[in-house]
């Protein structure tokens, strides 16, 4: 009877204890399973991730590539990438991982980069040129060298270099307020030929000649083919009905009141001192400036350089909305060591030029004759841009959805 | 009753006396074990869903289904400190921009716990303004940033400064509210990740 009860004892004391680890094993295994699913999950992630990443990389490489990946086995599981264009040349890469049951999606928007983009842009910097304590870049900025910098000036936008950051001394301490990073090679065009084109197609275009050339705020504009010539006004819509104005060996006045979206451009031809646009008094938008209603937009292209006129109505600051271009000079002022100090050039836009050009003459304590520089970045430019504004070729990444 | 009987007797009640006392360390070790691997795996899963959404809503900051909608990237982190974030994205990923705000509260808005460290994460949005992320035993809730050079970023970063931010470094740690013999489990996350990919595209 006893080794009966024995063997029950031991039975029962078996099954309660099995009955035990079967829920201490449960508990244990859900705890693994929760970290194992985590893991899977955050895999997929990483290989969406890679798959875009595997895209973007061949789309740098050959704009026009669209054949994606199919099944492309990576890191123990398997990727699939689909490019697609839409809209303006648009390009939305799509990125499908399959990880050990888990999957997850990337999808990339990229736009054509253009360089309205940058609140500044320098394909050469020269080495004796430092942004200095007091200085202030806004909008994202690209420097096709090497960045030199002495003291604390600040960057308020992205800041990017082909060849990094020289600190003039090691205690230097520029602020990039909206990140920095180096190595990123991003080279000047050649050629703005696609303005003119664009501007043959459907806008305007003068050659041989010079152009003064006014905007109204009534959208029309007025111009003449000399200083002292007739003027003619005209509506924009029906003068340049893309909205693009190309002056072909020959160079650009301009001043008045953008009310539209136009790029104006001058290229040199067979006139050695063709392709510059001259700035003869302020070119604004007619609505303002932050207002948020703002659709007016301006490039203003030039093949050699952006002058700011000695006149007499630049005398007290000058104001320019608009992206400036410059293919082989810069933003610069006519007479500017001896004309007496004149404010500021106030640019709402941004300036992309080749080579810093000199506004103005330093004394050491302030600026004697000239100008001197202030950009406020049109953050519309991140997203839109004037008609036919000089592109990269590349892509931009417009956005990125995990 | 003669010596061997109260020998039999004497020896049983010890033998007894052992098994009864064995039986309760089993069933202290069985409730114990029990506790802590119940515990555990309530308190991974906790741990894991809070970080799971931290991650999706970190992926979008900045980001917008709209295009056109897109925050500019240097203004898209509002206002960063050690233990709240406050940022803007279309989380939902329906084209409108969110403004998300993570913040941890005092300890005394989860009293009703024994673990006297547990808080509440609190996640408001725009259409939910004071939505706790439920009681999921947070100890800690931790934010370092650094700026794109792999430096500190000095909290709290308000204005022009939270540009700054490149990474973000959260540390997560979550304890059971209850325990037993005092013992608390607890686990620990920790990941630095680039905060949005959306802050650098531009």
């Amino acid at each position: 009877m006893f080794g009966r009860a024995a063997l029950f004892l031991v039975m029962g004391f078996s099954a309660i204890f099995m009955g035990y680890h079967q829920r201490l094993i449960t508990s244990s295994n859900g705890a693994v399973d929760t970290y194992s699913n985590y893991y899977s999950r955050t895999a997929g992630q990483y290989l969406a991730t890679s798959g875009a990443n595997l895209a973007l990389n061949q789309l740098f490489l050959s704009p026009n590539w669209s054949s994606g990946y199919t099944d492309l086995a990576f890191n123990g599981g398997t990727i699939n990438v689909g490019v697609v264009s839409f809209g303006s040349n648009n390009r939305r890469v799509t990125s499908v991982s399959s990880y050990m049951g888990s999957s997850d999606t990337v999808v990339v928007i990229l736009q054509p980069s253009n360089f309205a983009r940058f609140g500044y842009y320098a394909s050469n910097m020269p080495s004796n040129l430092f942004y200095a304590t007091g200085d202030t870049v806004s909008g994202p900025m690209h420097v096709q060298g090497t960045l030199n910098v002495i003291g604390s000036p600040v960057f308020l936008g992205r800041v990017t270099t082909q060849t990094g950051l020289r600190k003039n001394s090691a205690g230097d301490t520029p602020q990039f307020l909206g990140g920095y990073q180096g190595g990123v090679n991003l080279t000047f065009p050649n050629s703005f030929s696609n303005v003119a084109a664009a501007a043959a197609a459907g806008g305007k275009v003068f050659s041989n000649t010079d152009v003064y050339m006014t905007f109204n705020s009534n959208a029309t504009v007025t111009y003449k083919l000399s200083s002292s010539g007739a003027a003619t006004t005209i509506a924009l819509s029906t003068f340049a009905p893309n909205g693009v104005i190309s002056i072909n060996n020959g160079n650009l006045h301009l001043q008045g009141t953008v009310s539209g979206q136009y790029t104006v451009s001058a290229n040199t031809g067979s006139t050695s001192s063709a392709g510059n646009i001259y700035i003869d008094n302020d070119v604004v938008y007619k609505t303002t400036r932050t207002s948020s209603g703002n659709t007016d937009m301006l490039g203003i292209v030039a093949q050699k350089n952006v002058i700011i006129s000695d006149v007499a109505a630049n005398k007290n600051d000058v104001y320019i909305d608009g992206s400036i271009f410059s293919l082989s000079g810069g933003l610069s002022v006519q007479n500017y060591d001896h004309i007496g100090y004149c404010g500021s050039i106030r640019i709402f836009g941004g300036l992309i030029e080749n080579t810093s050009q000199a506004t103005g003459v330093w004394n050491g304590t302030s600026i004697s004759s000239g100008y001197s520089s202030r950009i406020a970045y049109d953050t519309r430019f991140m997203v839109s841009t004037p008609p036919a504004y000089p592109a990269s070729g590349t892509f931009n990444i417009l956005s990125w959805k995990e | 009753m003669g010596y061997s009987t109260m020998l039999d007797i004497v020896s049983s009640m010890i033998i007894g006396g052992i098994l009864m006392l064995s039986l309760h360390q089993v069933d202290e070790n069985a409730t114990s074990n029990l506790f802590y691997y119940n515990s555990d795996m309530i308190l991974q899963s906790n741990l894991i869903s809070v970080v799971t959404m931290l991650e999706d809503d970190m992926k979008r900051i900045g980001y917008c289904q709209n295009p056109s909608q897109i925050p500019v990237p240097t203004q898209a982190i509002i206002q960063a400190d050690t233990s709240s974030f406050k940022f803007v994205g279309d989380v939902e990923n329906n084209g409108t921009i969110d403004t998300i705000t993570y913040f941890l509260s005092g300890t005394s808005e989860l009293s009703s716990t024994p673990n006297p460290r547990d808080r509440k994460l609190f996640r408001q949005t725009s259409t939910d303004a004071n939505r706790a992320i439920g009681n999921m035993g947070i100890t800690q809730f931790r934010l370092d940033y650094f700026d794109s050079f792999g430096a500190a970023v000095t909290t709290p970063i308000t204005g022009a400064r939270t540009g700054l931010i490149s990474t973000i470094q959260v540390s997560v740690r979550v304890e059971s509210p209850d325990s037993y013999l005092l013992d608390y489990n607890s686990a620990y996350w920790r990941q630095v990740r680039i905060s949005a990919k959306n802050l650098a595209n531009r």
